[in-house]
C-alpha cells in the first residue's frame, strides 16, 4: 500500500494495532504458548509458535506502508515477541519465515531488511535466555523493540547502496517504524505480563482453596469424632436430676462429659477438657473418655479410677497433651458425692439454703502429665435441692467484644438467679447468658455444662 | 480474638530468658509456643520463663509450658519458671503444675540456681 500523507499512515498504523491486539490475544491463549510459560518446550508446540509468529511477520510486511520503495512495517514484531516470550528457537524460526517472505519481494533493502528480521528473532531469544529462560517483562521488551528497530535502520544505512537513497528511506520510515514496533511489542508484553500474573494468582488461589478445603474437612472430622463420643442421651440418675450441654467451638476443642451408671444405683459423672484443638484434641478426647469409662466400671472408687486412667493416658500423651477431669460418683442412698478433681475448673456447689457456692477444688494433677501421680478424693454430703454445676473454661473464658471474660462471678450470678428452675433450665440459662455476653465475638473454645440436683 | 500478650527474649550466659506479659490464653498461646519453639530449635537448652508480669493463664497456656517442659526433658535441657503472681500460682496449683515445674519467686532467684548448675 502506498500512501502520501502522514494522516493516512497513522490510520493504517491504528488498523495494524487492532489486528496485533487480536493476534496477540489469540496466540497467548494457545496451548502451545501456555506450555512455554510453564517451561515445557515440545517440538510440536514450538513449531506451532514458529508458524504463528512467522505468519505475524508476513502480515507485518504486507500491512506496511511503502515509502520510496522501502516499507515502514512491523515485520520484526512477530520474531521479536516470539524470541522474547518463547526462546531462540521460536524467535529464529519466525524470523526466518518473515525474512524469506521479505527477501522474495526484492527491492534494494531486501538484504538488510531480511537480515534484521532474522536477528530480531535471534536477539529476542537470547534476551529470553539471559533473563533466566523467562519473559523479560514489559519495560525490557519495549526498550528492546526500540533498540532493535534503531539497529534495523543502522544496517540499512550500512548495507544499502546508493547511500543517499538508503538515507532517504530511513529518514522517512525510522520514526513510524520504531513507534509501530514499540507499540506492537507493548501490546504483546502487556497481554503476556497479564497472563503470567493471572496464572500466578490462579495458582495461589487454587492452593489457598485446597488448603481451606483441607482445614474444613479437618474441622468436620474433629467435630464428628467429638460428637460421636458424647452420650446420645444421659442415663437416668437415681436420686438426682441431671442435665448436660456441649457447644463445640468452630475449631473444636476437646471437651466432653459423661454419665456412667454404676452398680448399686450409683452414677459416675465426668466433665473434661482436653488441651489443644482440632483432630489431635478430638482423638485424645476419644481416648481419654474411653479410658475413663473403662476405669469407672472396674475400679474400686473415684480415686482409683482416676489414678489408673491417668497411668494409661499419660503413656499415650504426646507433645504436651493433657486433660483436666472432674470425676464424681453420686450415691443416692448415702446422698453423697465423692469426687476427684484433676486440674479441672472447680465445679460450684449451690446449697439449697442459699449463700455463696462452694468450689469443689483440685485434688490432683491434670491427667496425662505424670504417670505416677497420686490423687486425693473428697466426699461431700448433700441435701435435697442442692445443685452442683460442672463447667469447662469455655464458659468462664468466653469473651465479649471488649475482650472482657464472662468470668466466674457472672457464672455464679447467672446460676443463682435461676436456681428455681430445673437443671436443664439452669444449663440453658447459662448458655444464653454466655451467648448474650459474647455478642458477635466468635466462640473460641468448647463450652460444656452439666448441672446435677439432688431430688 | 487477639489476646493481649507481650513476649520478650534475651540471653544471660547460656540461659534463654523468655518474659511473657499480659494474657496467655487460647488466643495468644500459639504465638508463645512458636517463639519458644524457635529458641529450642536454635539449640536453647536452658530456658527461664518469666511469668512475673503475666495477668492470666488458661489451659492452653498451661499446655505451652507443658509441651516446652516435655521437649526440654527429652533433649536433656532444663526449664525454670519465675512467677509470684498469686492468680497464676493458683491456676498452677489447680492443675497440679507446682509439682512438675521448678518455680522461683523472681527472675534473679531462678537465674542464680541455673548458673550454679554445671
Amino acid at each position: 500500500m502506498a500512501f502520501s500523507g502522514f494522516g493516512d499512515m497513522f490510520l493504517v498504523l491504528l488498523q495494524m494495532i487492532c489486528v496485533i491486539i487480536v493476534v496477540a490475544y489469540l496466540i497467548t491463549r494457545t496451548a502451545s504458548f501456555t506450555q512455554v510459560l510453564d517451561g515445557i518446550f515440545t517440538w510440536k508446540g514450538q513449531a506451532t509458535l514458529i508458524l504463528l509468529f512467522g505468519a505475524l511477520s508476513i502480515y507485518g510486511t504486507e500491512s506496511g506502508i511503502t515509502i520510496l520503495g522501502a516499507t515502514a512495517n512491523v515485520r520484526d514484531l512477530g520474531p521479536m515477541v516470539g524470541g522474547l516470550a518463547c526462546g531462540p528457537v521460536v524467535g529464529l524460526g519466525a524470523g526466518l519465515i518473515g525474512a524469506a517472505y521479505r527477501f522474495s519481494l526484492g527491492g534494494f533493502t531486501a538484504v538488510s531488511c531480511s537480515a534484521a528480521t532474522v536477528l530480531a528473532g535471534l536477539f529476542g531469544g537470547l534476551i529470553f535466555i539471559l533473563a533466566g529462560r523467562r519473559f523479560i517483562g514489559m519495560h525490557g521488551a519495549v526498550l528492546f523493540a526500540i533498540g532493535m528497530e534503531a539497529f534495523h535502520m543502522g544496517i540499512t544505512l550500512l548495507l544499502c547502496r546508493p547511500f543517499d537513497q538508503a538515507l532517504g528511506v530511513v529518514e522517512g520510515v525510522a520514526v513510524p517504524m520504531i513507534a509501530a514496533n514499540a507499540i506492537g511489542v507493548f501490546i504483546f508484553a502487556f497481554i503476556i505480563a497479564n497472563l503470567i500474573t493471572e496464572r500466578q494468582t490462579k495458582e495461589e488461589r487454587d492452593a489457598f482453596l485446597s488448603e481451606l478445603e483441607r482445614k474444613k474437612a479437618e474441622l468436620r472430622i474433629a467435630h464428628e469424632i467429638q460428637m460421636s463420643f458424647l452420650p446420645e442421651r444421659l442415663p437416668d440418675v437415681p436420686g438426682f436430676e441431671l442435665a448436660a450441654l456441649s457447644l463445640p467451638a468452630k475449631e473444636v476443642g476437646g471437651d466432653f462429659y459423661d454419665a456412667i451408671p454404676l452398680p448399686g444405683g450409683r452414677t459416675a459423672l465426668a466433665i473434661a477438657d482436653v488441651s489443644g484443638k482440632g483432630v489431635p484434641a478430638a482423638l485424645f478426647m476419644a481416648l481419654s473418655r474411653t479410658v475413663l469409662r473403662a476405669n469407672a466400671l472396674v475400679s474400686r472408687g473415684a480415686r482409683e479410677a482416676i489414678r489408673e486412667a491417668n497411668v494409661l493416658i499419660a503413656e499415650d500423651a504426646k507433645s504436651g497433651m493433657f486433660v483436666t477431669v472432674f470425676y464424681a460418683v453420686a450415691d443416692p442412698i448415702e446422698r453423697t458425692l465423692t469426687y476427684v478433681n484433676a486440674g479441672h475448673n472447680p465445679p460450684l456447689l449451690f446449697r439449697a439454703g442459699g449463700g455463696r457456692p462452694e468450689e469443689l477444688k483440685g485434688t490432683g494433677i491434670i491427667l496425662g502429665v505424670m504417670p505416677e501421680a497420686e490423687y486425693g478424693e473428697e466426699t461431700i454430703h448433700l441435701k435435697s435441692g442442692d445443685l452442683v454445676l460442672l463447667y469447662t473454661d469455655g464458659v468462664t473464658e468466653a469473651i465479649n467484644p471488649g475482650e472482657e471474660q464472662f468470668g466466674e462471678a457472672r457464672l455464679i450470678e447467672t446460676v443463682a438467679s435461676s436456681l428455681d428452675r430445673s437443671p436443664a433450665g439452669i444449663v440453658e440459662n447459662v448458655r444464653d447468658a454466655v451467648m448474650e455476653f459474647s455478642g458477635d465475638e466468635p466462640q473460641f473454645d468448647d463450652l460444656t455444662l452439666m448441672a446435677l440436683r439432688v431430688v | 480474638m487477639s489476646g493481649r500478650i507481650e513476649i520478650a527474649e534475651r540471653r544471660a550466659g547460656n540461659v534463654d530468658i523468655v518474659t511473657v506479659k499480659g494474657r496467655l490464653d487460647a488466643g495468644s498461646s500459639e504465638v508463645a509456643q512458636e517463639r519458644i519453639n524457635r529458641i529450642l530449635d536454635a539449640g536453647g537448652r536452658h530456658l527461664l520463663i518469666n511469668l512475673c508480669d503475666l495477668d492470666y493463664i488458661s489451659s492452653s497456656g498451661l499446655r505451652v509450658l507443658l509441651a516446652t517442659l516435655k521437649r526440654l526433658k527429652a533433649d536433656g535441657g532444663t526449664l525454670r519458671i519465675a512467677c509470684a503472681q498469686s492468680q497464676i500460682l493458683e491456676v498452677f496449683t489447680m492443675a497440679g503444675f507446682h509439682r512438675i515445674f521448678t518455680l522461683f519467686p523472681d527472675e534473679a532467684d531462678a537465674l542464680a540456681g541455673f548458673t550454679a548448675e554445671p
